[in-house]
């Protein structure tokens, strides 16, 4: 973590804007109220996600009700490792891992890849709108494999990070061919994370990746907490046939886009214990945690040239805002009486993430006919995570994703739109991992000291087991919409 | 000389940016003697690299600034008044002293704190409050004197107060204190001092207790009446070894011990607020019980909060025996919700030092409108303790203090809130109450 940079007022100001930075691993949903034909320039209820002054293009009431079923699996293929020094190669071999998960809006909290949003636009000269929405998610669960193990168990066994957010915009007409919008919003994340921690780590001499050394962790929030804030601004171009929109999103205002999510619902498996082996009494209270993390900006650039009334070509490009080094931070505290917890079990996880900014762009063509439009989408977006970063809870390399949607006007104002999506990553081999277990033993060696390369790794979180491999992943998604005018 | 300096101070601050580097493991601390000749589990000592080489870092919640003398202390260059600089942090036992923690483009003073513990302890320079103020301070004071203490640097602190309660610790909130404008000299350009200061009520010398002994009664109106001990505000400064008191509150503990004002020994105090040794009388205390600094409206005072919440807790020790809880701490039927305390026992040595002395005017800088500040209770007298000072709980701080294991109760004793002794399952004082002990008439 944790080195924690402070400024004077002027340059905090400017934290949002240049220093925005991000560890919990690549959470935006690329699929977030995205019918296949809405963006920067679009001017509907998804607006107020892509871009809000798109508001001002709404005319008369409307409402916008959708959302996406996402399926995604991976599959990884952990490298050797040697179990007296924990790197690559070695005599230990794994077999492959695989992993899914799904996305869809019917769970609670509300929110994960639905989209709920109500609007309108009034006298040409305003656009407002209430939307509810989860702009980033992510979730995987990994299997164990045939023989019972996880071999990605230090670095993820189940993760679930949701973030629903609760939002207005308002959009003006600056002029004819001008609009401008704001859409603040709040922001309710939760999350379930399940890992394990190698307590033998920086014991010299210990057999690494021993599943009997092993420490579960499995820490989840609880309902819905009390929100972070963003902010979403956004202008809309229009002149001619030509459209352009440009956006910017927020990280979480006032953090420096950090997240400090408390994990009410706490367990903990010492090795060889039981969870219940931290709560002392069942009266005298059971660990708490609290999860650190950081979201991106996110700035959004689109444009629109329709050819003629049939046919428009539409480009898009999503600059997601993540840092260069980030980590995930995991805090536990109490019981008091506890004798293990500080001890036999860590109070503090650090989990290295290391992203780096990514590009998402998207060429679209689209035909609009009397009663139905059609769009088909090529999605190209750059990997977040630098392949030696790559691990199970951190799966991304560079993904193609073709979208082929249809809308269709059911009856008057009502329509219903469906896109299927199929996104491909590259497989990711991660070479030499970031990830180096002997950095644990080299900085307990040197006493902690935190100008050696051993301990800024620890520090950092990258003094935890190789995640050396070969990294896979796929996801389909079906997306529906409904928007009725009035 | 002093306007360049903070110009440089201001200008450094514009043009790079505060870095405080540091990880989540414990940093070892020596500690000095609590008095000169005493036990080594005083004030917290890390290291500090100097143009001298290692020397002692003290590490202090109670002082009001961060310094690092550049040429060290042992050299006859004068000091100078302020300056971005660096400080590691280094680790106060190991051999090599590795670095624990790196705040960099940090404004500090270049001065040296007076001696601590006694004068062959002499720091380099103070970790102080208003660096410390950046974390949740995490202290490890063990009561043995040959084990070294440690600090951790947390960001944050999982748990509400009600959850940390139910764990077992007692949540002592406060008030940040300290903001006060210094200058270098008579009519130069001053700095002001963030506020840092931990400030608790304590109760000095209350009577001894046991869930064993007589049930003290208690009737409507006279919660107050049946009150022991002093009334106490002391702020918390681990680079302190004892409990220093002024001479002005010890008159009043001495009068409620039922001793001589003027009992003890005559010797000196060392502490980084004065660069010689203070004047000071040596004395023992039997208990002393910290509080909550903050006060709202239901605030009846240390001493009286303390015996309010003993007076429940042999209620619920002796439930079983169908007392009642006494009408003075009763609100309808209920039992009323009892104060966090820490109690800290044995025999607490006590430095009483003259109201005027530069460490007693220090901590009262900032006096209005606050209460005054009676003295400071040190890391000597916390041994035995496990602490987090959490600088950054919002809207108050909070000191969260629980005894290190196989503490006995009269050594130390940590008394999380107890917000529902009357109810059917609740856990107080390590008491699981029945439900059914009602109010005396």
């Amino acid at each position: 973590m944790l080195r924690s940079r402070r400024h004077f007022p002027l340059a905090a100001l400017a934290v949002p804007l240049l220093c925005t930075r991000a560890v919990a691993g690549p959470l935006d949903d690329a699929r977030v109220a995205d019918s296949g034909f809405s963006g920067p320039t679009s001017g509907d209820l998804a607006s107020i996600y892509w871009n809000p002054a798109g508001l001002g293009l709404l005319q008369g009431p409307q409402i916008m009700l959708g959302g996406a079923w996402q399926s995604t699996s991976v599959a990884v293929e952990r490298a050797s490792i040697d179990p007296t020094t924990g790197t690559s190669p070695g005599p230990t071999t794994f077999p492959s891992a695989s992993g899914s998960s799904t996305l869809h809006p019917f769970r609670w909290p509300p929110g994960s890849s639905g989209f709920f949003a109500i609007g309108a636009g009034i006298g040409h000269r305003f656009g407002i709108a209430l939307a509810l929405y989860s702009p980033f998610s992510s979730a995987l669960t990994m299997k164990p494999t045939a023989d019972g193990e996880l071999p990605t168990r230090y670095h993820l066994v189940d993760m679930r990070f949701d973030h629903t957010a609760l939002a207005t915009g308002l959009a003006i007409h600056a002029s004819e061919s001008i609009q401008l919008g704001v859409v603040p919003g709040f922001l309710f994340p939760s999350a379930h994370l399940v890992l394990d921690e190698d307590t033998a780590l920086g014991r010299s001499g210990a057999t690494l990746e021993d599943p009997g050394m092993a420490a579960r962790y499995d820490l989840a929030s609880s309902g819905l907490r009390a929100p972070w804030y963003f902010l979403s601004l956004g202008a809309h171009y229009r002149r001619g046939r030509f459209s352009l929109g440009l956006a910017y999103t927020s990280a979480p205002l006032g953090t420096g886009g950090l997240i400090a999510l408390p994990m009410n619902d706490v367990q903990i498996t010492p090795p060889g214990g039981a969870p219940a082996d931290l709560c002392v009494t069942p009266t005298s209270g059971c660990p708490v945690g609290q999860l650190r993390y950081r979201l991106p900006s996110i700035y959004t650039l689109g444009a629109t040239w329709t050819a003629n009334e049939h046919w428009s070509a539409t480009g898009i490009v999503r600059w997601l805002r993540y840092g260069a080094v980030d980590n995930i931070t995991v805090l536990v505290s109490g019981p008091a009486a506890s004798p293990v917890l500080g001890t036999t079990v860590p109070d503090h996880i650090v989990l290295y993430q290391g992203f780096r900014d990514s590009f998402d762009l998207r060429g679209r063509a689209a035909y609009e006919a009397k009663h139905y439009r059609l769009a088909g989408t090529l999605r190209l977006e750059s990997s977040a995570v630098p392949a030696s970063h790559v691990n199970a809870a951190a799966i991304d390399g560079w993904k193609l994703e073709p979208q082929v949607a249809g809308e269709f006007r059911v009856w008057r104002q009502v329509r219903l739109t469906a896109a299927y999506t199929f996104t491909y990553m590259f497989p990711v081999d991660t070479g030499a991992s970031v990830f180096n277990p002997q950095a644990a033993t080299a900085c307990a060696a040197a006493g902690g000291d935190l100008t050696t390369p051993a301990c800024q790794a620890r520090m950092n979180g990258q003094a935890r087991p190789s995640a050396a491999g070969t990294y896979h992943m796929w996801r389909q998604a079906v997306s529906v919409f409904t928007s009725f005018g009035f | 000389m002093r306007r360049s300096s903070l110009l440089l101070l201001v200008l450094a601050g514009c043009s790079s940016e505060q870095v405080l580097e540091h990880d989540l493991e414990p940093i070892a601390l020596a500690r000095a003697p609590v008095e000169p000749g005493g036990a080594t589990s005083g004030g917290l000592l890390a290291q500090v690299s100097t143009v001298a080489g290692l020397e002692p870092l003290l590490v202090d919640s109670g002082f009001p600034l961060d310094s690092l003398a550049r040429n060290g202390c042992a050299s006859p260059v004068a000091p100078g008044w302020t300056y971005s600089g660096t400080l590691d942090v280094r680790d106060g036992v190991a051999t090599g002293a590795p670095v624990r923690a790196s705040f960099r483009n940090v404004g500090l003073f270049d001065l040296c704190p007076g001696p601590s513990g006694d004068a062959t302890i002499q720091a380099a320079g103070v970790l102080g409050g208003p660096l410390l103020a950046n974390f949740i301070v995490g202290l490890e004071l063990p009561r043995d004197a040959t084990s070294p203490a440690s600090m951790t640097l947390w960001p944050s602190l999982p748990g509400s107060d009600d959850q940390l309660a139910e764990a077992g610790f007692a949540i002592l909130h406060f008030d940040h204190r300290g903001s006060v404008s210094i200058a270098q000299g008579t009519g130069e350009a001053s700095l002001t001092l963030p506020s840092t200061r931990v400030a608790v009520a304590a109760c000095a010398a209350p009577r001894a207790f046991a869930t064993t002994e007589a049930q003290e009664t208690c009737a409507r109106g006279e919660v107050a009446l049946k009150a022991s001990g002093q009334e106490l505000m002391l702020a918390v400064g681990t680079g302190e070894g004892p409990l220093i008191l002024s001479e002005s509150a010890w008159q009043r503990v001495a009068a409620q011990l039922g001793v001589a004002a003027a009992a003890g020994t005559a010797g000196d105090l060392y502490t980084p607020f004065s660069t010689s040794a203070t004047a000071a009388r040596w004395v023992d205390l039997p208990r002393l019980a910290l509080f909550q600094g903050t006060t709202d409206s239901t605030w009846l005072g240390a001493c009286t909060e303390l015996a309010r919440a003993r007076r429940i807790e042999w209620a619920l020790a002796n439930q079983a025996s169908g007392v009642c809880f006494q009408p003075c701490d009763a609100s309808g039927s209920s039992a009323v919700a009892t104060r966090p305390y820490l109690e800290l026992g044995g025999s607490l040595r006590v430095a009483v030092v003259s109201d005027s002395s530069d460490l007693i005017r220090s901590i009262n800088a900032d006096v209005p409108p606050w209460p005054e500040i009676d003295g400071i209770v040190g890391a000597g007298t916390l041994a035995g303790t496990s602490l987090r000072l959490d600088y950054l709980g919002t809207p108050t701080g909070r000191v969260i203090a629980v005894c290190e294991a196989d503490s006995t109760r009269d050594r130390c004793w940590a008394a999380p809130s107890c917000a529902g002794a009357s109810a059917k399952g609740q856990n107080c004082f390590g008491l699981t109450a029945a439900g059914d002990t009602t109010i005396c008439p």
